[in-house]
């Protein structure tokens, strides 16, 4: 169904294209029709050529014209497979007049790319870094091959070990040159996640707090198509066996003297997590990178239950929206809002972590986090207190000045200027207030300024928000 | 320490490392045309070569059709008002039997198709504007200075169908989880050929010397 819905597609650029293309004049005067005898691969050594085979919309016994638009977006889609330096696409004389032979001609280029590069210290974790390489077109048969690793130093808090993530996928895409794509992925973590047992919620001092040991092990399996032209479904299943080990009688001392248990988001001992997800993306943004007009807007929805053999009830409910519009001299404004809610009892990492949402504090770096930091507490709520929260909802402005397009090793760069507020918090909280209103919405600030370019070794993303969230201040 | 000196270093190398090619691409480079009145038209003759790489030359021989769209805009020198706009579509075919090229000019409302033996004949055609008709005469007021710019474009691609090609390069991941992300070096997979992957595949933006029309 997936390569009809492609071929459908094709045509639907085909009438697209036209307007560039120019308009098609009368056919026997300039565009010779062809019938094609066969199509040839050249230039690859690596790559087999049925994976460029299937990326082409033309194939042998097809009668076309040669500015029929199919040739150039068959060129566009073997280049878009990430494997080639070059696609040219030629025709030879076949056995007879008005008879030829496709040729595509390929350059191969290294296709072992760097996903990730992890860095970082903070108050707690005086070092942590890591990698992520991958090899995307593995033994030429359009698998991909990734792994990545984070490592951190002791941290500075009570109880807790070396944290190490570990993560290996297996990809295919556009299998049998359909939209659908695969992977599988296996991942170990050995983390310790830090807790407040003391000292003001405004403090990242380590000891203030006290941290819990977990492992993680497990995979995941998934699998993404186009339901229509810019809409793309994900389904992902993923199952994985915690061990925690909860340090017992473990108590918060507030400020003022009183104290209750810690929660830790987590069963003690082994637990199994499995879990069901589903997303769907609506994608008309104008480059996944570095987009200056269109609209993404992405619904999931995570299932864990008993049922399908999970130690925790929760069902996670995430969106995302962000459009861009071009305005004046060039340059985008981006208006960008996200949320999310987790109905029942998930463990703590599968809640919304204030890092992750908040640009002034560091993020997790391969599922762990290395940090106390809390969130800056800018309008003075008591949103210093939280870190694994279930409502989540921020929303921002985004202002883009376009610099460059189309450099050798550089392609693309923009400035950039983001700011929001955020809101991070509890279920109990939201149904429970015992302070004044001012204080009882956990709001923040988040605030970056930066510059993001697109180029041949990846996606750099240089900002004050990324400086600030891996040094401590 | 280190990370700031780090990306101290990134920086520097961002800058150092400046996007040479966008900006060639968007250079306007200085040509010196040759204005003349032919009837109620203002004309100009112009040649631009090197629009054309010589690998874009030998791929003229592919079978496949080449296309050159040039704008043409007449302003006044004074001011960015444009005064007169006027477009040419060339469309060139190599007949792979007959060895000939086939070139189609579009030049609304009329549209005309010439016959090429040599390939220099067609890189000619495609690279230059031969007494081409900018505007009415009559809008160029005496005493007053002028300069045409050229927009010349090879094998230009749509807006939509170009969207379409960049999202391929990000979409086909078969699960949520991804290796990479938008962290300070997350990267895409197969990211890198979007520098392949452009609104034309050369596009040259020319403008000439000031000319005025005498009374």
């Amino acid at each position: 169904m997936g390569d009809v819905m492609f071929r459908v597609f094709g045509i639907l650029a085909l009438v697209v294209t036209a307007c560039g293309l120019a308009e098609a004049g009368p056919a026997d005067k300039l565009a010779p029709t062809y019938l094609i005898e066969a199509v040839k691969v050249e230039g690859n050594e690596k790559t087999k050529d049925w994976v460029i085979l299937h990326s082409l919309l033309v194939g042998p016994g097809e009668q076309l014209s040669v500015d029929d638009p199919r040739f150039a977006i068959s060129r566009l889609r073997v280049l878009s497979l990430g494997y080639f330096a070059d696609v040219q696409l030629r025709l030879k004389k076949g056995s007879s007049r008005g008879r030829v032979i496709l040729v595509v001609q390929v350059v191969e280029r290294n296709t072992i790319v760097l996903t990730d590069f992890f860095f970082g210290s903070s108050e707690a974790t005086l070092i942590w870094g890591g990698l992520g390489l991958a090899e995307t077109n593995l033994l030429g048969r359009g698998i991909s091959l990734a792994g990545a690793f984070v490592l951190g130093s002791n941290p500075e808090v009570d109880l807790s070990e070396v944290q190490q993530s570990y993560l290996l996928q297996v990809g295919a895409t556009r299998i049998g040159g359909t939209s659908l794509s695969m992977t599988t992925s296996i991942g170990v973590l050995d983390g310790s996640d830090f807790f407040r047992r003391s000292g003001p919620e405004s403090s990242a001092d380590p000891t203030d707090f006290l941290s819990i040991r977990y492992r993680r092990v497990g995979g995941n399996v998934g699998m993404g198509f186009d339901l229509v032209r810019m809409v793309r479904m994900y389904i992902d299943y993923r199952v994985e066996h915690i061990n925690a080990d909860i340090p017992p009688g473990a108590v918060r001392r507030h400020p003022d003297g009183r104290t209750e248990p810690i929660d830790f988001g987590v069963k003690d001992g082994g637990s199994l997590l499995s879990l069901l997800g589903l997303s769907i993306e609506w994608d008309t943004r104008s480059d996944p990178v570095l987009p200056h007009r269109g609209t993404l807007l992405s619904v999931s929805g995570d299932f864990s239950s008993s049922v399908i053999g999970s130690g925790y009830d929760f069902f996670k409910l995430r969106a995302l929206f962000k459009h861009y519009i071009p305005i004046r001299w060039g340059h985008v404004l981006s208006v960008q809002l996200m949320g999310g809610i987790v109905f029942g009892e998930a463990p703590f990492f599968e809640k919304f972590f204030i890092g992750d949402y908040n640009d002034l504090v560091p993020g997790r770096a391969l599922r762990l986090n290395f940090s106390t930091l809390p969130s800056r507490d800018i309008f003075g709520t008591s949103i210093d207190s939280k870190r694994y929260e279930e409502f989540v909802l921020r929303t921002s402005l985004e202002y883009i000045i376009p610099w460059f397009r189309g450099g050798r090793f550089f392609f693309s760069g923009d400035f950039f200027l983001n700011a929001g507020v955020l809101m991070l918090t509890s279920k109990e909280e939201w149904k429970v207030r015992d302070q004044d209103l001012s204080r009882a919405i956990p709001v923040d600030l988040t605030l970056d300024v930066g510059l993001r370019l697109d180029t041949y070794i990846g996606v750099f993303r240089l900002s004050i928000g990324n400086a600030l969230g891996r040094i401590p201040f | 320490m280190l990370p700031r000196a780090l990306l101290a270093l990134a920086l520097l190398l961002a800058a150092s490392l400046s996007p040479a090619t966008a900006r060639a691409e968007q250079e306007v480079k200085q040509k010196r045309g040759k204005f003349r009145i032919t009837g109620d038209k203002l004309t100009l003759t112009v040649g631009f070569r090197e629009l054309f790489s010589p690998s874009m030359r030998r791929r003229l021989k592919s079978g496949f059709a080449t296309t050159v769209v040039m704008r043409v805009y007449l302003f006044e020198a004074d001011g960015t008002r444009t005064v007169s706009f006027a477009a040419r579509t060339l469309k060139a075919v190599y007949d792979l039997w007959d060895e000939n090229y086939t070139i189609r000019m579009e030049e609304p409302p009329r549209t005309r198709h010439v016959k090429k033996k040599r390939q220099k004949d067609v890189v000619d055609r495609l690279t230059s504007l031969w007494r081409f008709p900018v505007g009415d005469i009559d809008k160029v007021k005496p005493n007053r200075r002028y300069f045409v710019a050229v927009i010349a474009e090879v094998n230009p691609i749509s807006e939509d169908l170009l969207s379409e090609v960049r999202r391929w390069l990000r979409n086909p991941r078969g699960s949520r989880q991804r290796m990479g992300g938008e962290n300070l070096f997350g990267s895409f997979v197969s990211i890198f050929v979007n520098n392949k992957i452009r609104r034309a595949e050369r596009t040259l933006r020319l403008r000439t010397q000031d000319f005025f029309r005498r009374p």
